[in-house]
């Protein structure tokens, strides 16, 4: 014997249907549940005025394949995080295990050497795009009045993916990353004034030891991309806020002068 | 650069701006292609050159 169905509440119950209105189907039903959430969601952040302007922003005329070299970059970046993400399940930071761990990525873990592969060329082509972004900011003038305040925020962003590799490259620990390495933080500890105390910080003292790896392990995953996803955020706000230079060997069409017999 | 350098380069921008296109979608469609690419030579490395 069945059960009645428990009664339900006038909200929940389906809309009776009007004379004339079409059979809804159930792909009406899902956009009008998205359409549903959307609204929930703006009518709480007033997100809407926010993506439209960020969007529906006007770009100067001429703007070029060169210009996608700033979101290629930011893309090579998304790339980074989330490869890095997969390898982190498996990385152990420890002097003793991290090369094992590495090892075990690359041979044991389903596509292990696809994502390591992935990561390890990612970072590559991140610099090799930041700098063909950096030049084509440079030769079209883009670094100059308003947007100096982009130039150097872009510049930081340079030096941390730079902070990025060499923090990177001891990871595997194997004889190659051990060496270029301790290279690298003699090269820091080398230069005037805060280079000695750079290298103590890298090295985590005045030698390599078995802190140096945690230490660069932890300013790879936790300390610098927090930074670059930070001043990527701002980057955008003031390229939104700006907008980007038109190539600098056009110039814009005069409008048509209002004379007093026109008007 | 003086205030009426600022001015007169705030203008012209301005009139390229009003001759311009839409960031959506036609930079958008551009910036996409862009990232495939990226993806697809980073892609492309990985599977050829190894970790």
């Amino acid at each position: 014997m069945r059960l009645p169905k428990p009664p339900l509440p006038p909200a929940l119950q389906p809309r009776p249907k009007r004379p004339g209105e079409p059979r809804q189907k159930p792909l009406d039903h899902a956009r009008e549940a998205g359409i549903a959430t959307v609204d929930w969601i703006d009518e709480r952040t007033s997100l809407s005025g926010a993506a439209r302007w960020a969007m529906f922003r006007k770009i100067p005329k001429g703007t070029n394949w060169f210009y996608t070299l700033g979101s290629a970059t930011m893309f090579a970046f998304l790339s980074q995080a989330v490869t890095g993400v997969f390898l982190a399940m498996y990385y152990d930071p420890s002097p003793t295990r991290a090369y094992e761990s590495a090892r075990f990525i690359t041979n044991d873990v389903f596509l292990g050497e696809f994502v390591r592969g992935m990561h390890k060329w990612g970072s590559t082509v991140m610099v090799i795009l930041i700098f063909l972004h950096m030049a084509r900011t440079f030769f079209f003038g883009a670094y100059k009045y308003p947007r100096e305040l982009n130039w150097v925020i872009g510049v930081v962003l340079l030096i941390l993916t730079f902070v990025m590799s060499l923090t990177g490259y001891l990871l595997p620990f194997d004889q190659r990353s051990y060496w270029a390495t301790i290279v690298a933080a003699n090269i820091t500890a080398s230069g005037p004034l805060a280079g000695p105390y750079l290298g103590d910080f890298l090295r985590g003292g005045a030698e390599f030891n078995a802190t140096t790896l945690s230490r660069f392990y932890s300013i790879h995953m936790l300390l610098v991309p927090g930074l670059i996803a930070a001043l990527i955020g701002a980057h955008l706000y003031l390229v939104a806020r700006l907008g980007t230079t038109a190539p600098p060997w056009l110039k814009p069409e005069e409008p048509e002068k209002l004379t007093e017999e026109r008007v | 650069m003086n205030r009426a350098e600022k001015q007169s380069y705030l203008r012209e921008y301005s009139l390229m701006k009003s001759q311009g296109k839409p960031f959506f979608p036609y930079a958008v469609a551009k910036d996409s292609l862009m990232a495939c690419i990226v993806m697809f030579v980073i892609i492309v490395m990985s599977l050829i050159l190894g970790a």
